[in-house]
């Protein structure tokens, strides 16, 4: 791929296309804001916006059920069990962190234009996550063979709800991952998309990191 | 149908049917020019007012009624001048200054058209600067704000079409002067002669008002809206005042204060919706379109602030002053004397238990439960404090004596009220939740569950008997020896 | 989201395959449409849910030839109070005004191409659609459709078909479809905020963005808290009908003599969970009515907005407020009742802002120049409903008089009149106001004209009597009114609701009329019928594929500059540049 056009892709506000007649209205009264929006496409900003916001959904999501999982213990009825929560948690959760961090270390070398590296540290990212999503499943297991399910107690119950849920939203986050590897190669390398993607995929991390946390607090 | 005043329509000439009238009116359809002429017979040479638009504020001082009639006659000035300065008329009924003046009469009016110059007197001219800047009030820039015409949307570069349009009806104009004011000599005459004939004048005048409606509106709608929302009103308090729809009167002290509350409120509100409702129909009756323009204003702070102020303290002290009853109800446990009784709530059933003469309620097991065996509980047989435990399903509890229901649920969620009570409750399964009240009148009063708890809920019910303390005395022995 | 670069309105070119264009779309007008007929559908359902409701209370022996064996039963008529109110509330007063309008002229207002996401947009309908579905087939299985009402408490809801008929697989559906909605009107949201954070054309500030945008915003930021609430709650209940879990059902449960395995749950979580959403539920409901009618009242008074500031303040106090009291739905629900004195008072409290909106359409009127055309008429409706609605919303905010009219039909009365008629109303008027932009011609005034009036004074003679009948200890979602003795009395009252509602239900038929017939017969619409200043009035009738066929708007002024003094016109469009005013009015000066 010529650097010209990667250049030109990875400049700062994205490639807005082809503005029909944008240039023409550049001037005016500048009552428009910092970003004026001349109609040509949708502006690349929005879609970190939108992901900014569908994050806030997916947070108010989990807020929600850990409010429920705290009345649900204030009851204080005798069903609400505490066990013992699967070692391997922990490493999943430093194996999360770090790929939240490898892909910190990614996105810089995007920034640079140094690709090759970016898709090196883009790949270790996937690779960690799908291991983060693997050491869940021996977690479940784990649970699942000392006799503890869903339905054992609403500990449980809240402890498999808020992990799927978590694993679901992240499996999401693996897909948009391989996506990126799967264009960055062939096809131009968009930066919007890595910065969309990265975002969603530190997002699940905060959230695993509070999930985790509240867990562990709340046994 | 109706859908506001539209631009390009043929010339309607109402009054006159004379051939100067069509050779105008075909005239005004090819040079495709906007021109509605209504009720020439309105108008004489006597002194009219016209609307500086420019200057909104220097409207002339005179009465409603007036200034209505005066209208119809501003408007038909205006189309002229608009017929001669460049063959558009706005969409809003032509009240579209050229350049803000104050024409005295008629007679001026012509000259203006036929020379294209002013020929009125200074004294009666009022020129206004044409150009009047303007602060944006959200950006605070200045913007020139003295807007000419208006700008046809329907083509893409409207100013232009526009400039060709001026230029090219300027020898329409000169031509149309001329012979609106023979038009109106001779329409004049006519209108005189139909004047005498009243039928014929009536029918001119019908005519002329449909018209006037076509861009107006007719008063009729917001009449009838009005009315009806005055109906609404009195019906409203009619029904209120006259206690047509009233629960039966209440049997607790606390009932009856919930009642002053429930009064107070209704003021309150009633106040409110009788003011609202009305000031809805006054507004809309007296602000319809007459041809008046609309009093420009963004709002005003202080009004904002004082009714923010004085809702709050409405709303807000109806609810503290509320809060008392609540609290009387809710708050404060029961006493320690009062009679307790459980109500257990299945699908559809009340079922009331009383401890029995050792005032102890046996333990329940869940497992036990078999009500057609007589069981409808699960009282455990094993408990001792249970064997006295009296079962019925009709609740008697004594007057004047305070009285404590705990509440609890079998299967889903079910409710206890007592309208006479003022009193909801919901038993929600899992829990026991206390109610208390002292009931002051004897009678039977009705139960029923107001939470939906499946489809034999609208015949869930049962009845409270407040009796005598003896008879509640008598009522216990009887049934302990029952059991 | 995988292809930011990409986007349909590049090529600023409708697609040509006839699915691409009109089934599959993700042009916002195409699909604000889908949502438009998609609302119109299940109102039609909805209205003929409540009209048999409606006879089956009056005439309760009555043989109807539709329902299986003759007579209705009990069950029979839950199911409609259940698929009537969650059919209504869900895919009538949150699609229409939000998702159809919202679609359709939220990107036009603003002067953008399309939402920010188009395909998104796509895919929110065809899931709130699927979603329908799976509502409507609920009426079809074993069972027939829930009866445990549109709250859908445990354990009625959450133990399975021993509760009643239609707590099976119906109730199964049910949960099912409110969750593909939930998901749905999330997407729908995410879309909703971030076109209008990022697409709004170039001057048009926050502060001049149209009150229907404003409305729009923060309908989608409730939207966006609220019903991811209810998704985490609607996922545990399906868990304790499926999965055998206890998060909503308490132990020691005996239904119908047998005893259940469940322990310890609460059923009042699960009623915290979903007021929390159905209380936001019900703003966003009346809320883009409310911006839709300050947008008819202004262009009709041609008056700016009374306190333009003002009323977007109290779009965002309301939805603010909106999110804690949720708890005056559970005043008698075993809640605490020291908690039921706050929540009164925020209650109370979310009364300022509405009343400050009702003061502010009445400032809005006053001193106008009132024209009463169709939408202005549903506006005022609107009005009128809201503050009779909302007055009565006073005594079921105070938890001591809730005790008494708390689920009788006076809370009908109230939230059908303030939440649905005046919703209703709303889109009405925004149904008579935007049709010529949608279709490009004009509906018939004078069938819009008996429509309102016969559907105003229809709706008050079923509504206000429902305050009448509560406030006398009527209850409701009784299918019968033989099973209480005091009941009996007010059953006069009761038919002639009925007769009112089957007469107003027949006013409905001359909006259909008149809707499907000035699809294709009505007069051509101009591009500014009612002379409105805001940007969807700028470009044609119907708008193209782009909206502005490329050239794309400027902003230069607030939103409802009508009436402005000095100006020749009585509206200023808020993109017509100051300089083309100069040089116009200079040019008229030299031609003069």
């Amino acid at each position: 791929m010529p650097d010209s056009a990667l250049t030109e892709f990875i400049k700062p506000g994205g490639a807005s296309g082809a503005g029909n007649g944008g240039a023409s209205r550049a001037d005016g009264p500048g009552a428009g804001g910092p970003r004026p929006f001349d109609g040509s496409g949708v502006p690349q900003r929005a879609y970190v916006t939108g992901m900014m916001i569908a994050l806030g959904a997916i947070f108010m999501f989990f807020v929600a059920l850990a409010s429920a999982s705290i009345v649900r213990k204030g009851l204080g009825s005798s069903d609400w069990q505490p066990f013992e929560l699967p070692r391997i948690l922990w490493l999943n959760t430093l194996l999360l962190v770090a790929s939240s961090l490898t892909l910190a270390h990614s996105r810089r070398r995007f920034l640079a234009q140094q690709f090759d590296e970016f898709r090196h540290w883009w790949g270790v990212t996937t690779i960690l996550g799908i291991f983060f999503l693997a050491g869940q499943i021996i977690a479940w297991w784990q649970l699942a063979s000392s006799q503890v399910f869903l339905s054992t107690s609403p500990s449980s119950g809240f402890f498999y709800v808020f992990t799927v849920a978590h694993g679901l939203h992240l499996l999401g986050g693996i897909a948009g991952l391989l996506a990126i590897l799967w264009w960055s190669p062939g096809r131009i390398l968009r930066k919007t998309a890595t910065e969309v993607v990265a975002l969603y995929w530190h997002g699940m991390t905060a959230l695993w990191l509070g999930v985790f946390l509240f867990l562990v607090a709340a046994k | 149908m109706r859908e506001g005043p539209k631009l390009d329509r043929t010339v309607e000439w109402q009054t006159g049917s004379s051939p100067h009238s069509l050779l105008c009116a075909e005239k005004l359809g090819s040079a495709r020019h906007t021109c509605r002429v209504e009720s020439l017979a309105t108008l004489s040479k006597q002194r009219i007012g016209v609307y500086p638009t420019r200057h909104f504020f220097r409207r002339p001082k005179v009465s409603n009624r007036r200034s209505a009639r005066l209208g119809a006659k501003m408007r038909l000035c205006f189309r002229l001048a608009e017929i001669k300065l460049g063959g558009t008329c706005t969409r809003d009924g032509g009240r579209t200054a050229k350049e803000g003046r104050v024409v005295e009469t008629l007679d001026e009016v012509y000259d203006y058209l036929r020379t294209g110059r002013k020929t009125v007197t200074q004294s009666s001219v009022k020129t206004v600067s044409p150009l009047r800047s303007w602060r944006n009030w959200q950006t605070h820039q200045l913007e020139g704000l003295a807007l000419a015409r208006a700008w046809w949307f329907e083509s893409t570069r409207p100013h232009q079409t526009y400039r060709r349009k001026i230029q090219a009806s300027i020898g329409y104009s000169r031509f149309l002067s001329n012979a609106f004011r023979v038009l109106y000599d001779g329409a004049s005459k006519t209108t005189m002669r139909l004047s005498r004939s009243l039928s014929a004048d009536g029918f001119a005048r019908i005519k002329s008002r449909r018209t006037e409606r076509d861009y107006r509106g007719s008063a009729a709608p917001p009449a009838l809206l009005a009315v009806l929302l005055a109906v609404l009103v009195a019906v409203t308090v009619y029904i209120f005042i006259a206690h047509i729809y009233a629960p039966p009167p209440p049997i607790t002290s606390v009932g009856r204060q919930i009642d002053r509350q429930y009064n107070l409120t209704l003021y309150v509100t009633g106040a409110a919706f009788v003011l609202a409702q009305l000031g809805l129909g006054f507004a809309i009756l007296r602000f319809r379109d007459r041809g008046q323009r609309a009093h420009f204003t963004r709002g005003s702070t202080v009004a904002e602030i004082l009714w923010t102020s004085i809702t709050i303290i409405a709303f807000v002290g109806l609810g503290i002053a509320g809060s008392k009853a609540w609290g009387e109800m809710r708050f404060a446990p029961a006493s320690r004397d009062s009679v307790q009784i459980e109500v257990t709530t299945t699908q559809f059933v009340y079922t009331f238990r009383y401890p029995g003469a050792d005032g102890k309620f046996g333990r329940l097991d869940p497992s036990l439960v078999n009500a057609p065996a007589g069981n409808p509980l699960g009282l455990d047989p094993n408990d001792a404090a249970g064997r006295d435990d009296v079962v019925v399903p009709i609740l008697t509890i004594p007057v004047d004596r305070p009285v404590e229901l705990l509440l609890r649920s079998q299967d889903v969620i079910h409710n206890f009220f007592v309208r006479e009570l003022r009193l909801q409750q919901d038993a929600v399964p899992g829990m026991v939740i206390p109610i208390h009240f002292t009931a002051d009148r004897i009678g039977r009063y009705e139960i029923v569950c107001t939470q939906l708890c499946g489809l034999g809920h609208y015949k869930m019910h049962s009845f409270m008997d407040v009796v005598s303390e003896p008879n509640y005395e008598q009522f216990l022995r009887k049934q302990a020896a029952l059991q | 989201m995988s292809s930011p670069a990409r986007d349909a309105h590049d090529t600023a070119e409708a697609p040509s395959s006839f699915v691409r264009r009109y089934i599959f779309s993700s042009d916002h007008k195409v699909v604000g449409l889908q949502y438009f007929f998609l609302a119109l559908t299940a109102v039609t359902i909805g209205i003929v849910l409540s009209l048999l409701m409606r006879f089956h209370l009056v005439w309760p022996a009555a043989h109807l030839p539709f329902v299986a064996g003759g007579i209705m039963e009990p069950e029979q008529y839950l199911a409609l109070v259940t698929m009537h109110g969650t059919l209504m509330i869900f895919f009538v007063l949150t699609v229409a005004p939000q998702s159809a309008f919202g679609n359709y002229f939220l990107p036009i207002q603003i002067g953008a191409p399309d939402m920010a996401f188009p395909k998104l947009n796509m895919l929110s309908f065809w899931l709130t659609f699927i979603a329908f579905l799976c509502m409507i087939a609920a009426f079809f299985v074993r069972g027939g459709a829930p009866i445990s009402g549109w709250t859908a408490y445990p354990p009625l809801s959450g133990l399975g078909e021993i509760t009643g008929p239609g707590e099976g697989l119906g109730q199964t559906l049910w949960i099912v479809s409110i969750l593909i909605f939930c998901f749905a009107s999330l997407l729908g949201s995410v879309n909703f905020i971030a076109t209008i954070i990022d697409l709004r054309a170039p001057g048009m500030t926050l502060m001049r963005m149209p009150l229907t945008v404003w409305a729009w915003l923060v309908t989608a930021v409730l939207t966006l808290l609220s019903f991811s609430v209810l998704l985490a709650g609607g996922i545990l209940l399906l868990l304790d009908r499926l999965a055998g879990t206890s998060f909503f059902l308490p132990a020691g449960l005996v239904v119908n003599g047998q005893v259940q395995s469940h322990s310890g749950g609460s059923p009042l979580l699960w009623q915290h969970l979903f007021w929390f959403f159905g209380h936001p539920e019900v703003y966003i409901a009346i809320l883009p009515g409310m911006g839709a009618v300050s947008h008819i009242l202004a262009n009709f008074a041609r008056k700016p907005v009374f306190g333009y500031r003002v009323m977007a303040a109290t779009l965002c106090a309301i939805g603010f407020l909106g999110f804690l009291l949720w708890g005056h739905h559970m005043f008698v629900s075993g809640m605490n009742p020291y908690s039921g004195i706050a929540f009164s008072l925020l209650t109370l409290s979310i009364g300022v802002p509405s009343a400050v909106k009702t003061f502010n359409w009445l400032g809005t009127l006053w001193g106008g120049k009132i024209q009463f055309h169709s939408p202005m008429l549903f506006a005022i409706g609107f009005v009128s409903f809201f503050v009779t609605g909302g007055l009565s919303g006073i005594f079921l905010a105070q938890p001591a008089l809730d005790s008494v009219l708390h689920a009788t039909y006076y809370v009908v009365g109230h939230f059908h009149l303030v939440m649905g008629v005046a919703s209703i109303f709303g889109i009405f008027a925004a149904t008579y106001y935007w049709f010529p932009k949608m279709f490009g011609r004009m509906m018939n005034e004078t069938l819009a004209k008996v429509h309102f009036w016969l559907t105003f004074a229809g709706a008050y003679c079923i509504f206000m009597p429902m305050h009448f009948v509560g406030i006398a200890g009527g209850i409701r979602r009784y299918a019968d009114w033989t099973g209480a003795n005091y009941l009996a009395a007010l059953q006069p009252l009761h038919r002639f609701m009925t007769i009112a509602a089957f007469v107003t239900a027949a006013a409905q038929i001359i909006f259909f009329y008149n809707f499907f017939r000035s699809l294709s017969k009505g007069a051509r619409a101009s591009v500014n019928p009612w002379n409105g200043t805001t940007l969807e009035w700028t470009t044609a009738s119907p708008p193209p594929f782009d909206n502005f066929n490329g050239d794309y708007p400027r902003v230069y002024r607030g939103p409802y500059e009508y009436s402005v003094p000095g100006a020749s016109q009585d509206f200023l469009p808020q993109n017509v540049a100051p300089e083309k005013v100069l040089a116009d009015d200079e040019e008229s000066q030299h031609a003069g």
